[in-house]
């Protein structure tokens, strides 16, 4: 993961499209939902950007997964602000954002939860590292900050998510051991 | 980063974000859905538009019967006797004849074409009722 080259100067192709498509999807749907509330508006705003680069309205990016990121974004923005509607904890629980391979579902709505509490700049480079294989570099061209900004944002994060989380690792650590 | 921010991110990665959609595979069917406003514009203005054609055809011939002078429903006979003209009329003619010749004969003729013969005034709807009173 993280092996997006350049690809600069020309239309990307639909099996570039489809190929990044495959790699960022998910983690785009989920980045996107923190912004709506709706599973439908959210797959909506990923696939506008993915639909621009397959009719080649947007000239390949640089760095694909970081233009991905920014554009869907702003695309969620602008859907939440059209909808006019602000997204809560209640409503975004009524629906999965993960699958957890264990199956326990606790542990996925509190994942969800600890995702959705995190400050938005602090969630971003989560999604961006853990479920999208960016490596740092990658998510600080995304989010416009230096690399240390990044780092910064990422421990930050990955300790609050450890705080809620604990009880499952250790469970699940518990479960391997006996 | 130390082990234990790595066995977290792996613990992380456990979960994994729901998947999206697949993306359309037919060009007819991005275009389908990046214009779906036009295509909706376009089948709103063709239903306008035989809507439009239905109303008037309806109003139109809502209008053609009342347009049309509607008619005085009366007895044929009554109708037929006030209609005809006087030179074609058989019982005329001969009444004519008697009145010239044989006045008596006239007055028989006459008693007897009276009610057939000339227009009657002495029913409800007549017209000749109204000048009649």
């Amino acid at each position: 993961m993280g092996t997006d080259g350049p690809l600069t100067q020309r239309k990307l192709g639909a099996d570039d499209v489809r190929q990044l498509y495959e790699q960022h999807g998910a983690a785009l749907l989920l980045y996107a939902r923190c912004f709506l509330a709706d599973r439908g508006l959210a797959e909506d705003a990923v696939h506008q950007v993915f639909l621009k680069l397959l009719h080649g309205e947007t000239a390949a990016p640089e760095t694909p997964p970081a233009y991905l990121y920014r554009a869907v974004r702003n695309t969620a923005l602008n859907a939440r602000r059209a909808s006019a509607r602000d997204v809560s904890l209640q409503e975004r629980e009524h629906d999965r954002w993960f699958a957890h391979r264990g199956g326990n579902r606790e542990a996925e709505l509190a994942l969800q939860q600890a995702l959705a509490e995190l400050p938005a700049e602090q969630r971003e480079v989560v999604i961006m590292r853990i479920w999208s294989g960016m490596t740092l570099d990658e998510a600080a061209a995304a989010t416009g900050v230096s690399l240390n900004t990044a780092a910064s944002r990422y421990r930050y994060a990955l300790e609050k998510l450890r705080q809620h989380m604990q009880p499952y690792q250790k469970d699940q650590v518990n479960a391997r051991n006996g | 980063m130390d082990k234990r921010d790595q066995q977290f991110e792996n613990f992380l990665r456990e979960f994994t974000p729901a998947q999206p959609r697949a993306l359309p595979e037919q060009p007819a069917m991005l275009h389908e859905i990046r214009g779906p406003a036009r295509v909706w514009q376009r089948r709103l203005a063709v239903a306008a538009g035989i809507a439009i054609a239905a109303a008037g055809a309806a109003w139109f011939a809502s209008r053609i019967p009342a347009s049309l002078p509607s008619k005085v429903v009366q007895p044929q006979s009554e109708t037929t006797q006030i209609d005809k003209p006087a030179g074609k009329n058989p019982a005329a003619l001969m009444l004519t004849k008697f009145a010239r010749e044989d006045p008596a004969r006239f007055d028989e003729a006459l008693s007897a074409t009276t009610p057939t013969g000339l227009p009657r005034f002495d029913r409800p709807n007549s017209a000749l009722h109204a000048l009649a009173q």
